[in-house]
């Protein structure tokens, strides 16, 4: 827990109580896979609770394969394709995609929404210290298009990376008016 | 060599989402999930550029050495040894090449300190500081030297950030039992808004070095340092300005002599991102520094050396056409050296040097890629008319003007995935400094009498080197060969002793020995190895093998005699591995008798070196900390490094112990 407030702490825009906007049913509780080696469920003896989530856990080779979200507006976003559910004990060997994953390019983010989106650099230091891995940004956006809010739904396991995409967006992203939507954004960090 | 892979997750934000998720029954908007955004790095040291560098350290390897010198950062690597003048002084030789044939430049420009003139002025760099150590060969190595046969180091620090930075504080302190170490330093980043900082500063003592045949006096120190700075950054590049400061007291052997040294410099750097089709970017950078050293005798300063002076230079990163990279640039610098005392051995000078410079990669058909660059520099040194001792050394102002012309080219063939070779052809040339053309006089840091020639002209070689390199798989490693010849090479030949002043009002040197400043023809060649046999590598676990090398040899062509202090080469073979956390590391190094030798030069036996370290991340009281363990000498030989001046006097440190503990907030 400690590390937890530090990590509120260090960082303003993690705020707590954000994170329980996104929780409505269906939606997704984890979208990477956790290690395979985090004993993550059996060190939460306390939740058993936990245990009886329907936590989808999903082998994203190449983090094409989503989990299966209720498609509610803007359709042809992403192409939802059926996930493959483990149970949270299994051991997390990958999991044979229905799909065959596309290879994850060096092409630039696009998507088909109006709006703007750069791409987010590799940040120098990143790259000093070794630093990657994936991480989920939940973003609101007002009706005026811009983000509201920019928040850490699932870490990359630093702090500093997780604020680099977050700053990103915030900075750097704008959408097409319209109502206020809130979108997951997956961010794969990746040194070659 | 493998990045680390973070932890993606953290259980107990698990457990906290998931609890919520619990609670938190309904919501008004599902969010809509987009596709991943891949955003691909390469690491440090992977890229291929125009300006690549030939190797690189940078994080937890950087981190792991932090060694007291610049020089003893870079030693373990093949091809590199120490001029190790003290604990306190140490200037890295590549491939023999020391002064000022291996330029160090700090992020890009002139450390414009007085290292290069003799090995007991210490490189004004904190290591603590540095982010990245470069080492650039061949035609990157162009952007900042025209003297490249050993390379260039180049040494990054963050003072001006070029890019957000992620707010960090660090606390680092050491200690070391073989020189009374007691090292801490800050640091300090963030940002704000659209600016990044970066504050720094360490304070670091050391007393007389222990070593097998005891302690010896006058090798303590005092230093403190600090740096800050501040850039704008954004989509458009990034400028910053940055100020920073060294003060150091260090003992160099001698009795009762030390040198209080102390550097400010100011820098200003700069970024423009795609300002026009044809150019990436525009980067420029200017550093302004005023150094002074005096060589203290019983507190009482005997001379002092000062180097006040500036470096500029502007940078144009081409636009890729069809499959060509490419960066040219001009490089600026003035400084004005002075050497003020009793001792002084040079006249004053003013030194000017300009260049025009130029790195291209062409990638070819066939898997190879051709690299090739240019370098061409105008370099004038004045000395004023100079009178000392009665001696009349310069009876007007004298100057001298050259033009170096450089060119470096290489075929880089990638066999397959996993192995690459390399062909580099490189000419060189290098204007003599301030040193070679007018020094005269005795120089208290060699223990020599230097005499210059205000004749010399450049010095000039042509170079050849083959690398086979294999980049990837469980057994990963390099190999190259080198032959690197100058028809006219700089060297300092013994020439009796020092004269008899005493007549003319000054002092009677003829206890010490005489050394001229001449072009001699001269050979180097060598080899070095690298193989590392990886044996079990997972993300917990990890354990390798690992073989290294080097070997050099130098002579003067017309005589045949070897050149004067050439470390000759050494093998070792270390263990390495992670295991429950704790990453380790064992190592031995037999480093081979050097009986090849100058004139006057006293022989230097071999001897084998074992060391250990260990480190281990942890969490204390909720902060990532990190402690390292190092013992140096293990079984407490008595060594001498071969490419010491003062070898004869201090050996290698005795046995030690260096325990370090970094903080990070």
């Amino acid at each position: 827990m400690v590390v937890c407030l530090l990590g509120v702490w260090a960082d303003p825009v993690r705020a707590p109580h954000e994170h329980e906007h996104d929780h409505g049913p269906g939606a997704p509780v984890q979208y990477f896979r956790p290690p395979p080696s985090a004993p993550a469920v059996a060190a939460a003896s306390p939740a058993p609770a936990l245990v009886a989530l329907p936590t989808p856990v999903v082998e994203a080779p190449l983090a094409e394969v989503t989990p299966v979200v209720p498609v509610t507006a803007a359709p042809a976003l992403v192409s939802l394709v059926s996930p493959a559910v483990a149970p949270p004990h299994a051991t997390l060997k990958p999991i044979a995609s229905p799909v065959a994953p596309a290879p994850a390019t060096a092409e630039p983010f696009t998507t088909n929404m109006p709006g703007d989106f750069p791409e987010p650099p590799y940040p120098r230091w990143a790259r000093q210290q070794g630093l990657q891995g994936n991480l989920l940004v939940l973003v609101e956006v007002s009706s005026a298009g811009s983000p509201i809010s920019v928040v850490i739904r699932e870490s990359c396991g630093s702090t500093a990376l997780d604020d680099h995409a977050v700053v990103w967006v915030r900075q750097r992203w704008s959408w097409a008016p319209g109502p206020p939507r809130r979108f997951l954004v997956p961010f794969i960090f990746q040194l070659q | 060599m493998s990045a680390p892979r973070l932890k993606r997750f953290n259980p107990l934000f698990i457990l906290a989402a998931s609890a919520l998720a619990v609670c938190a029954q309904e919501k008004p908007v599902t969010p809509e999930k987009l596709k991943a955004v891949v955003v691909k790095g390469t690491s440090i040291g992977g890229e291929v550029t125009a300006v690549s560098p030939a190797l690189t350290l940078s994080g937890k390897v950087l981190a792991d050495l932090s060694q007291s010198t610049l020089g003893d950062v870079l030693a373990d690597i093949p091809g590199v040894a120490s001029s190790y003048f003290g604990p306190n002084s140490g200037r890295p030789i590549i491939r023999g090449l020391e002064g000022d044939r291996l330029k160090i430049t700090q992020n890009g420009t002139s450390s414009l300190d007085a290292s290069s003139a003799s090995p007991d002025h210490a490189v004004s760099v904190d290591p603590l500081t540095i982010r990245e150590v470069q080492v650039l060969r061949g035609p990157a190595a162009l952007l900042y030297s025209s003297s490249i046969m050993g390379g260039v180091i180049n040494l990054l620090d963050n003072r001006i950030p070029v890019e957000r930075l992620p707010r960090s504080a660090t606390l680092f302190g050491r200690m070391g039992s073989a020189d009374g170490l007691r090292a801490l330093s800050v640091l300090t980043e963030g940002s704000l808004g659209d600016f990044a900082y970066h504050l720094d500063g360490f304070n670091k003592t050391t007393q007389d070095l222990s070593t097998p045949i005891g302690r010896i006096a006058d090798t303590a120190s005092d230093s403190q340092g600090a740096g800050f700075g501040v850039s704008r950054v954004g989509a458009f590049g990034y400028v910053g300005l940055s100020y920073s400061g060294l003060n150091s007291t260090y003992g160099v052997t001698e009795p009762g002599i030390e040198i209080g040294l102390r550097q400010r410099r100011w820098d200003l750097a700069g970024s423009v991102n795609a300002p026009t089709a044809a150019l990436k970017s525009i980067s420029y950078k200017l550093g302004v520094s005023d150094y002074e050293h005096s060589e203290f005798a019983a507190g009482v300063a005997g001379s002092t050396f000062a180097n006040q002076g500036w470096d500029g230079r502007i940078d144009f990163e081409l636009t890729k056409i069809g499959s060509l990279e490419g960066v040219v640039g001009l490089q600026s610098g003035r400084f004005d050296f002075s050497v003020v005392g009793a001792e002084a051995f040079l006249p004053t000078t003013r030194n000017a040097n300009d260049a025009v410079f130029g790195s291209f990669v062409q990638a070819l058909a066939s898997a190879s890629r051709l690299r090739y660059g240019f370098r061409v520099e105008s370099a004038k040194v004045s000395a004023n008319a100079w009178v000392h001792e009665g001696l009349v050394s310069n009876p007007g102002s004298a100057s001298a003007s050259f033009t170096p012309a450089s060119l470096a080219l290489a075929w880089v063939k990638d066999l397959s995935p996993e192995w690459a070779t390399t062909l580099s052809l490189t000419r060189t040339e290098r204007a003599p400094n301030y040193q070679e053309l007018f020094a005269d006089g005795p120089h208290v840091g060699t223990d020599a009498y230097e005499v210059g020639d205000g004749a010399l002209g450049k010095e000039r070689g042509i170079g050849i080197e083959l690398e086979l390199a294999k980049t990837r798989g469980a057994v990963s490693g390099s190999f190259s060969i080198y032959y690197n010849r100058f028809s006219s090479f700089i060297a300092q030949q013994a020439n009796g002793q020092g004269p008899d002043l005493t007549l003319t009002g000054g002092d009677d040197h003829s206890g010490l020995a005489r050394f001229d400043f001449v072009a001699v023809p001269a050979d180097f060649f060598g080899a070095e190895a690298k193989v590392n046999y990886q044996l079990h590598d997972n993300a917990t676990a990890k354990l390798g093998l690992e073989f290294f090398g080097d070997f050099v040899r130098a002579s003067n062509r017309d005589t045949s005699e070897a050149l004067p202090r050439i470390s000759p080469g050494r093998l070792g073979v270390a263990l390495h591995g992670l295991a429950s956390g704790w990453s380790w590391r064992l190592d031995a190094a037999y480093h081979l008798a050097q009986n090849h030798l100058a004139t006057t030069e006293t022989p230097t036996a071999g001897y084998t070196m074992v060391g250990a370290s260990l480190g281990h991340d942890f969490k204390l009281v909720g902060t990532d900390a990190r402690f390292t363990l190092r013992l140096t000498n293990l079984f407490d030989v008595e060594a001498r490094n071969a490419s010491s001046f003062i070898k004869d006097t201090l050996p290698l440190p005795g046995r030690g112990v260096e325990a370090g503990l970094k903080l990070n907030f």
